[in-house]
């Protein structure tokens, strides 16, 4: 049986992954507020479920399971956004920008539908092969480089369009997401 | 190009080696043969590279981590309740948490640590009172019950007394060594002659009866509550069924019911009732 090592301590987690985990929070919610609650969530959750760490080194891949469920569960039943119908075989011309702006980034994010943004969160932020990615979506490998293929040409495709309003971020849902805070297991 | 090239160069993650996978090897050896195909991998991977880094980047809001640590301290002082109701759409789920932890902490100036111990103590004498009143609670239910039970007889008397009949043993005792505090009323115009516990317990005893006559019946004297009876034996007995007549009274903190085999007409040869309750 394998040694479980030195119990995991949550205050140290916060210290550790903190401000990755608050990045790919705002990159899933779109908002500053959002992001926040939800990082927290995935804090909660932690502290209530450490003991199911056993490898020290996996903690942040387990840190973003949760944050990626938490996520999952606070937009189930919504309305999918529709995805465009896109010429796959089409790249914007011109160079790429070296350095893309954050928030642009995140217009373009928002705009995605939830099932594209997963996948485009997984390969982007966690940097997932595509085979793990369909482990975790429970898709089979098709259906995830399909799903890679139209949401990176409709990532780009709204990174080089102009933006509709300076600085505004189009956000996909007209409420606050809500994440059910963790039930109690002491 | 085939879709399914583009989609497996699509898949392919910036700098990695995903291209020599087995699924890839359409897509690859498109790639080292179609200039088209070359150049969509190139552009595509320059993409991936400056999406990713701007994905990983941008600034965390100030004092998020301060914020996160009061919050698992106020969540461990004071565990979520598994029943607790979800947040309705549009609240702030964990406003009860942060969002109070921070106001105090602002207002008065104490340590996240000390306001953490004040909730843990506040969270404690709650819990203790909690249990005090559910204690008292069941005190009382329990004294209830406990009353109405013992006053509360499922059956009429007259139907409990045949049942009474029924449980009685033949082994009658001598009625010299019958036990005090079940008096024989002296309404009676019979002299108890043998007796026997009841199957209540030692809550009532069963008296053989006997008139001058020689005519006998069964009395039974039990500690009881109940209320709604006549104080003296009735003159008529309440039940003429089953070859018996059943009469029965208060007397003091007992009650009598006097079974008598035959008619009202045997009943009445048993009983006075003009005469006082007890002997």
């Amino acid at each position: 049986m394998a040694d479980p090592g030195p119990p995991v301590d949550v205050a140290q987690l916060v210290r550790d992954h903190h401000e990755v985990l608050y990045r790919y929070a705002y990159r899933l919610c779109g908002s500053v507020a959002d992001a926040e609650d939800l990082t927290q969530h995935v804090f909660l959750t932690a502290q209530q479920k450490c003991g199911q760490v056993r490898d020290s080194g996996c903690v942040r891949g387990w840190l973003f399971t949760i944050l990626r469920n938490c996520y999952a569960k606070s937009f189930r039943g919504r309305l999918p956004l529709s995805s465009a119908e896109l010429d796959l075989n089409e790249l914007p011309d011109g160079e790429v920008e070296q350095s893309i702006d954050s928030e642009r980034l995140q217009a373009a994010i928002n705009s995605l539908c939830e099932e594209f943004k997963l996948v485009v969160l997984l390969f982007y932020f966690e940097q997932r092969p595509y085979r793990e990615i369909a482990e975790t979506l429970e898709i089979p490998i098709g259906t995830v480089m399909s799903r890679l293929a139209r949401a990176k040409c409709q990532l780009r495709q709204a990174l080089v369009e102009p933006p509709t309003q300076a600085g505004a971020v189009a956000l996909p849902h007209a409420s606050r997401a809500v994440f059910a805070r963790p039930a109690a297991t002491r | 190009m085939e879709k399914r090239t583009r989609e497996a160069i699509e898949a392919c993650r910036p700098h990695s080696d995903d291209l020599a996978n087995p699924e890839m090897r359409e897509g690859a050896e498109e790639i080292a043969h179609d200039p088209e195909a070359r150049v969509f991998y190139a552009r595509v991977q320059q993409w991936d590279s400056a999406i990713t880094a701007a994905m990983q980047s941008g600034s965390v809001p100030a004092g998020l981590e301060s914020r996160l640590l009061s919050a698992l301290r106020a969540d461990h002082a004071n565990p979520a309740d598994e029943h607790a109701p979800v947040a309705a759409a549009g609240e702030k789920p964990y406003a009860s948490i942060s969002d109070d932890v921070m106001t105090a902490l602002a207002a008065s100036g104490e340590s996240a640590a000390s306001l953490s111990a004040a909730e843990r103590s506040y969270s404690s004498r709650r819990r203790w009172l909690a249990a005090c009143a559910s204690i008292a609670a069941t005190i009382v239910v329990a004294a209830f019950l406990n009353a109405w039970l013992r006053d509360r007889s499922p059956l009429p008397l007259e139907e409990q007394a045949v049942t009474w009949v029924d449980q009685l043993s033949p082994a009658w005792q001598d009625i010299s060594r019958a036990p005090s505090g079940f008096q024989v009323p002296a309404a009676l115009l019979a002299a108890p002659v043998t007796w026997q516990w009841m199957e209540q317990g030692r809550q009532g005893v069963a008296y053989q009866v006997e008139t001058a006559a020689g005519v006998r019946a069964t009395l039974f004297v039990v500690k009881s509550s109940r209320t709604g009876l006549p104080s003296s034996p009735p003159a008529m007995p309440q039940s003429t069924t089953g070859g018996r007549a059943i009469g029965y009274w208060r007397a003091g903190d007992q009650i009598c019911v006097l079974v008598v085999p035959g008619d009202a007409r045997s009943y009445r040869a048993l009983v006075n009732p003009a005469a006082a309750p007890l002997a």
